[in-house]
């Protein structure tokens, strides 16, 4: 089946729009979202095919604003009688509720219409064929019978489009944009018949083509084998080698990927009963304002992490329905908080200006040029460590949280991999980790995990936010005492 | 004037209205309420479920079965009034020499359920290719049960004016409002939602269920340092409708946290003194635990391997050999499932591959006695007495169902004198987690309990303990309970876990009483 068979383009979505505008009153101002995904996906598990899944969806938001009440509707209907009774129930709401839309929840300037679905297309994601990647599946199944290991793991495509229209009658101002963006996973977990040793591969790309299952399955493979027969090691601070996978686990979802983290209204709020936000600076009295950290150092120098909508390898929409334009932001540049992301109205009441600057999570670290292997030649004693799981925080300021390694774990010394090591609870910061960097590897994709099922409708509808995981591209990191707080006996 | 779906469907045959049928949803917003429309979903429904198993017997299916969702979702906010969400949407399963397709889509016609249902079925046939997969296919050809189910609520929220709700929630906000000390960090919300499901297979089930759910959020955080929030733990997500809300006194449960809040903010503040020590946990925070470290931990798939790569594995290896013998706790500890409980989140008469929902003994005398299974899953367990349990479910049309633990009930000490102050004043030292949340790792084997506790001396609670955490081994832990408090300590609360790939979500209540354990490993969470 072609792509277009399986999520529609502009032509369909903008007919559903003027459906929308058709039968709308036309006073006031008018925001019409209308997206669609489609994801294709083959799981297996105990070297067999569990089930393949085609899926499609759409989600329609309606939002109308008259005379300073709003009224939004979201559903999954496209046809003219759904539409119609949305309109009626938006317009019904937004006469009879609260009038408290205020100017500063609305742009002043336009963007130009925008059309970005060349940056982040990957055809090959797009045309997913069942029955190819049932080949790999089966091939990669095979390769782990061979082995003697068990495997589960899952390959999914998914495409999105969606469409963006906006018109205020005030001032007679219109807005069109479309976009499409595709997203393809691959995950292997390659077990010991007996749970005796487990190692893992992933990854995530824009591009289905750029992934290499047979890269993939043997990392899983390889590392399932070595991490049998483990050694137990006295908890305690060690170097850490975190590969690419663990660094995206402890920064990603923790900091970077965090919104609530790096929104600069809450890091410039009073402290409250869970303590400081974590870059909170202090009261400024000759401003009577609570300051944060923006413009002071707070990584270690080599430390730099900025957004690209138009980056190819990151796979985001240059757009969402609050904030028809999205620049590229640097946040951090040479270890120095550069850019928080903040809502309209806080840039109107706090900067003078009238522009979102919304939150990304997708987002990409700059590294150095070493290898895995190049940063165990040069370490004395210390782990290398696969990946993590739940990262729960213990302090919100610091942003220390617990995690536990997994699906591979070395002891090195003298610059060699020595044994497999039991698995450890940790606690670290992310601010700790960046600021005791030893060495940076090339940067590379890793696999991140869609995992919010996000209901908010304002955004650019919530089949992206819930069919889309953020893409982090990050370097492997050597880290200087690194916390390994307890062993764990879980394989 | 526009054409309701059953004017149409009454002026012309189904075969030739159905490429046609307008899907319009329920919301009509004439005179300022909700009107209902005249679209009649049961008929549109049962049409469309009847053309999709005729396709999926003519082409070959071993076994298919579909599922028709109608959900509204009514979200209600401080600030920003109401949300109303409506999703139709059906699910198609095909089963084609063991293998199985899946294919969803939002549309409901006759040409949606056609294209879906080709597809899943080229998708198990493709996947067919590949090595025999041993599925006990006369599992399927049993005759299915048919009927209709509709959860019991005595207020559906869907019949009331959404305006009514932001009363109440104007209303908590007044009172929390007029508290004498700054509660200003504080949180208010209401959700609602019904599910509407028609479900067939090729076995003969034709089978309707309506399900509600309902939570809401209504918490408060005193403004001065280092002091507990409170969030109301009677309102978890429930099978219920709006009497959720309506059939308890919500202010006086209010004022009683405030008050409670007032006293614990005035203890003072200590350090973590790491060690082992009596750990208690009221109803809802005990709930959590044994949900998370027993129930996830009996489901199936995670048993076989089959969730290896998403939700996790178990620390029970051997289904075969351990169901019946596993040593979970002590052997007054009896936790019983049940799918159709009262007020459960996870309440369903049959589940969504039709199977009628079962309950009994899941740890009768501390031993493990089930786990959760679907039809296909239990054939990984050579016991004849371990049936598929009726608790493979789906979270929506757009996921393919996966198991899912039932309601569990964790059987009170009816002999003592139990509630969480008795308990309290029993404990010479001690700590207790007011309230708490639980991470595991990936074999459901070891975890930590963190949360908001106090340290416990000669019966009372002296010292609000900042950074505490309970360390555990999960069967360890529920070897060392010392003591179940009775029923008046019982609470419920709802556990929403992860699974599948792609990952989906879905909730089961589990109600329990306080528990005691001993010898708990008391550790600093913030300490490296």
């Amino acid at each position: 089946m072609k792509s277009e068979d399986r999520i529609p383009g502009r032509g369909k979505l903008f007919s559903i729009i003027d459906k929308v505008l058709q039968l709308s009153s036309g006073e006031g101002r008018t925001d019409v979202t209308v997206s669609a995904y489609w994801q294709g996906n083959t799981r297996w598990f105990r070297n067999r095919i569990g089930m393949s899944s085609n899926r499609t969806d759409y989600r329609v938001t309606i939002r109308r604003i008259i005379d300073r009440g709003a009224g939004t509707v979201s559903m999954n209907q496209t046809d003219e009688q759904s539409v119609l009774s949305a309109v009626k129930f938006a317009e019904w709401k937004a006469v009879t509720e609260r009038k408290d839309q205020k100017p500063q929840d609305f742009p002043v300037e336009l963007p130009e219409n925008r059309d970005s679905d060349s940056y982040v297309w990957g055809e090959a994601t797009a045309n997913y064929d069942f029955i190819d990647s049932g080949k790999i599946v089966r091939i990669t199944c095979q390769r782990a019978e061979d082995l003697d290991l068990i495997t589960a793991g899952s390959v999914e495509c998914t495409s999105f489009s969606a469409a963006y229209y906006f018109y205020d009658e005030t001032t007679r101002k219109e807005n069109r944009n479309f976009t499409r963006v595709t997203r393809s996973d691959l995950s292997i977990t390659a077990r010991h018949p007996q749970g005796l040793g487990s190692g893992w591969g992933g990854i995530s790309d824009v591009d289905f083509a750029r992934i290499n299952e047979e890269t993939i399955a043997s990392k899983a493979f390889d590392r399932c084998l070595a991490s049998m027969n483990p050694v137990r090691v006295e908890p305690g601070r060690y170097t850490a080698i975190l590969e690419s996978q663990a660094v995206a686990d402890m920064i990603g979802k923790l900091l970077f990927a965090s919104e609530p983290v790096m929104d600069r209204a809450s890091a410039e709020w009073q402290p409250g009963a869970r303590g400081p936000h974590p870059f909170y600076l202090g009261y400024d009295e000759a401003a009577r304002l609570h300051r944060s950290k923006l413009g002071l150092k707070v990584f270690d120098a080599r430390v730099n992490v900025w957004h690209d909508p138009l980056d190819p390898e990151l796979g985001v929409t240059g757009f969402t329905a609050s904030d028809v334009g999205i620049k590229k932001v640097s946040y951090v540049e040479n270890g120095v908080l550069r850019s928080l992301s903040y809502e309209r109205r806080y840039s109107v009441n706090r900067l003078e200006a009238n522009e979102n600057n919304v939150h990304r999570m997708s987002f990409r670290m700059s590294g150095g040029s070493l290898t895995i292997e190049e940063m165990i030649d040069s370490t004395e004693r210390g782990f290398l460590v696969t990946r993590f799981s739940d990262g729960s925080i213990s302090d919100s300021s610091s942003l220390a949280a617990s995690g536990l390694t997994r699906d591979g774990l070395w002891l090195i010394e003298n610059g060699k991999i020595k044994s497999a090591v039991r698995n450890f609870r940790t606690l670290e910061s992310p601010f700790f980790i960046l600021n005791n960097l030893d060495q940076l590897g090339l940067p590379e994709k890793v696999f991140t995990k869609t995992v919010q099922n996000s209901t908010d409708i304002n955004r650019i509808g919530a089949l992206y936010t819930k069919n889309f995981a953020p893409q982090i591209i990050v370097p492997p990191l050597k880290v200087l005492d690194f916390s390994f707080t307890a062993t764990i006996d879980a394989v | 004037m526009l054409s309701t779906r059953r004017d149409i469907l009454k002026a012309s045959s189904f075969a030739a209205s159905s490429l046609i049928l307008p899907r319009g949803i329920r919301a009509q917003s004439v005179g300022g309420l909700y009107e209902k429309s005249n679209t009649d979903h049961s008929l549109i429904a049962e049409k469309i479920r009847a053309v999709a198993l005729n396709r999926a017997k003519e082409i070959g299916c071993d076994y298919a079965d579909i599922r028709l969702l109608y959900r509204r979702s009514l979200k209600i906010m401080t600030a920003n009034g109401f949300d109303h969400i409506e999703t139709l949407g059906l699910a198609m399963r095909t089963l084609v020499n063991g293998y199985w397709g899946f294919c969803c889509a939002p549309i409901w016609s006759e040409e949606s359920v056609l294209k879906a249902i080709d597809l899943a079925y080229g998708q198990a046939k493709g996947n067919s290719q590949g090595p025999a997969r041993e599925i006990d296919i006369s599992l399927y050809r049993e005759t299915g049960e048919s009927g209709e189910w509709i959860m019991p609520v005595k207020i559906d929220p869907f019949e009331r004016n959404p305006y009514e709700f932001r009363d109440y929630i104007d209303g908590v906000l007044a009172f929390i409002r007029n508290f004498p000390i700054d509660t200003s960090r504080y949180q208010v919300g209401m959700d609602f939602v019904v599910n509407n499901v028609w479900f067939g297979a090729t076995n003969g089930s034709m089978q309707f269920q309506r399900t509600y759910a309902s939570s809401g959020k209504l918490g408060f955080m005193i403004m001065n340092g280092s002091r507990p929030e409170y969030t109301l733990e009677t309102l978890p997500l429930s099978g219920m409708g709006y009497e959720l809300f309506t059939d308890q006194d919500i202010y006086s449960t209010l004022r009683e946290g405030f008050d409670e809040l007032i006293e614990l903010s005035e203890l003072p503040v200590q350090p973590v003194e790491v060690g082992r020590y009596y750990t208690l946990i009221p109803g809802a925070g005990a709930a959590n635990l044994l949900g998370r470290t027993l129930g996830a931990a009996v489901e199936l798939d995670r048993i076989v391997g089959a969730e290896a790569n998403a939700g996790g594995t178990s620390y029970i290896q051997n289904p075969a050999e351990e169901l019946g013998s596993f040593k979970f706790g002590p052997s007054f500890l009896n936790v019983d499932y049940e799918r159709e409980h009262s007020a459960g989140i996870g309440t369903r008469y049959w589940d969504d591959e039709g199977v009628r929902c079962s309950k009994g003994a899941l740890v009768e005398s501390g031993l493990v006695k089930k786990a959760f299974s679907d039809r296909e899953m239990r054939a990984y367990i050579s016991s004849s007495d371990q049936i598929a349990t009726g608790n493979f479910i789906a979270s929506d049309h757009s996921t393919a169902p996966s198991v899912r633990f039932a309601n569990l009930v964790v059987r009170p000490n009816l002999s003592g004198s139990g509630s969480v102050k008795d308990m309290i004043k029993n404990i010479d030292r001690g700590v207790f987690f007011r309230s708490s949340n639980v991470g595991l790792d990936f074999q459901m084997k070891n975890g930590m309990i963190t949360g908001d506790a106090y340290e416990v001396r000669n019966g009372r609670l002296t010292s609000r303990i900042l950074g505490a955490g309970c360390w555990f081994n999960s069967t360890e832990l529920w070897n060392n309970l010392e003591l179940i408090g009775s029923d008046i300590s019982q609470q419920r609360t709802a556990i929403s876990a992860y699974k599948g790939e792609p990952a989906s979500i879905a909730s089961s209540s589990v109600i329990s009483p306080a528990v005691l354990f001993k010898d708990a490993a008391i550790v600093d969470t913030t300490r490296k």
